[in-house]
């Protein structure tokens, strides 16, 4: 069945074992796990070798992707089934800070990151609300590319909105567009759900016992 | 009474605008206790603790006081009591009267919806 399934949660929720979980409970192969995370450092190493070994014997394919998910065309023998797309936390920090971003735009620099919402200048607010915009849609424009390849789409995203923190204002426009995009995906999605100590509560599509 | 919260940015504002598309809103930021007594519905009720404390013009009980004094107020709040405990004395502070108010507003309410990523979730509802 087609199908776009969003799920959402904070860290250490396990909404990561639960999406896997999904994936296979729907049984429609092959199983893609779009990985869009560096390698870099050793955080993110310690993470992918917990989520690589979480995967073992699922059957899945690992595939990396780290920015312009809009361009990618998956291998034909893995098109049709269901992919799995780990996160988009990540895939818009690559998109908004990585190395192509900041040709793009000149943001992220030390002196941004240090400033508040108040005495930031009126034209890095404007650049950054540019960029906010840009990465939405390169963002979306990757998500309906990749439902366009494969039966059904599971999308691991991140609850980082309750902290009630005010952050800096390049931090801040990276949250506000990660909240635009869930919203986005979210309408987009057949179901939504989000992850709970491995629970799921279920938003939108299916029903709660 | 009626209380939408959820995280920052989640839709909270459009659904409750949804629901209540003729009401006449007021914005936290910028409102009065006064003028918060008479409103119709107002956005972003965090702003106007902020401030209050800030101003030291939060009144006592005061989601009981707002209860008394207007019980069809349609709020707005942004939950913020999911991080880490801040480390200045004002911020903590104002993470903890949030919490305490929407606890409080919630048990009066007839309607308490969970706004996250634009979706609802029905908290209460008499």
């Amino acid at each position: 069945m087609d199908r776009m399934i969003l799920v959402t949660g904070g860290s250490g929720s396990g909404k990561s074992a639960w999406a896997e979980n999904r994936v296979i409970e729907n049984g429609q192969g092959p199983y893609v796990y779009l990985a869009t995370m560096r390698p870099q450092g050793e955080d993110a190493e310690e993470r992918i070798r917990r989520h690589r070994e979480m995967r073992v014997g699922k059957g899945f394919v690992t595939l990396e992707r780290y920015t312009d998910l809009d361009e990618l065309t998956l291998p034909a023998e893995l098109r049709g089934g269901t992919v799995l797309l780990e996160d988009l936390s990540n895939l818009l920090a690559n998109e908004m800070f990585g190395s192509s971003a900041q040709e793009r735009c000149d943001v992220g620099r030390s002196d941004v990151e240090h400033c508040d919402m108040e005495n930031c200048a009126d034209n890095v607010l404007t650049e950054l609300y540019a960029l906010r915009q840009q990465c939405t849609e390169k963002v979306m424009d990757g998500l309906r590319a990749l439902r366009q390849q494969c039966a059904v789409l599971v999308i691991v995203t991140n609850e980082i909105f309750h902290d009630g923190v005010q952050y800096d204002p390049v931090t801040t426009a990276y949250m506000q567009t990660l909240a635009e995009i869930n919203l986005k995906a979210a309408c987009m999605a057949d179901e939504v759900t989000e992850v709970v100590c491995g629970l799921p509560l279920f938003m939108k599509g299916r029903k709660t016992v | 009474m009626e209380l939408y919260i959820g995280g920052a940015w989640q839709g909270k504002s459009a659904c409750a605008q949804k629901r209540h598309p003729q009401i006449e809103w007021i914005r936290g930021s910028a409102c009065t206790w006064e003028e918060l007594c008479r409103a119709e519905g107002i956005l972003g009720l965090q702003e106007y603790i902020a401030r209050a404390l800030d101003e030291g013009t939060l009144p006592k009980n005061f989601a009981e006081k707002l209860f008394q004094a207007n019980p069809e107020l349609v709020i707005v709040c942004r939950e913020v009591g999911s991080g880490v405990v801040p480390l200045s004395h004002k911020e903590r502070i104002f993470r903890e009267t949030t919490g305490r108010i929407c606890t409080q507003l919630a048990a009066r309410c007839s309607l308490v919806v969970r706004v996250t990523c634009g979706l609802e979730m029905i908290l209460k509802m008499i």
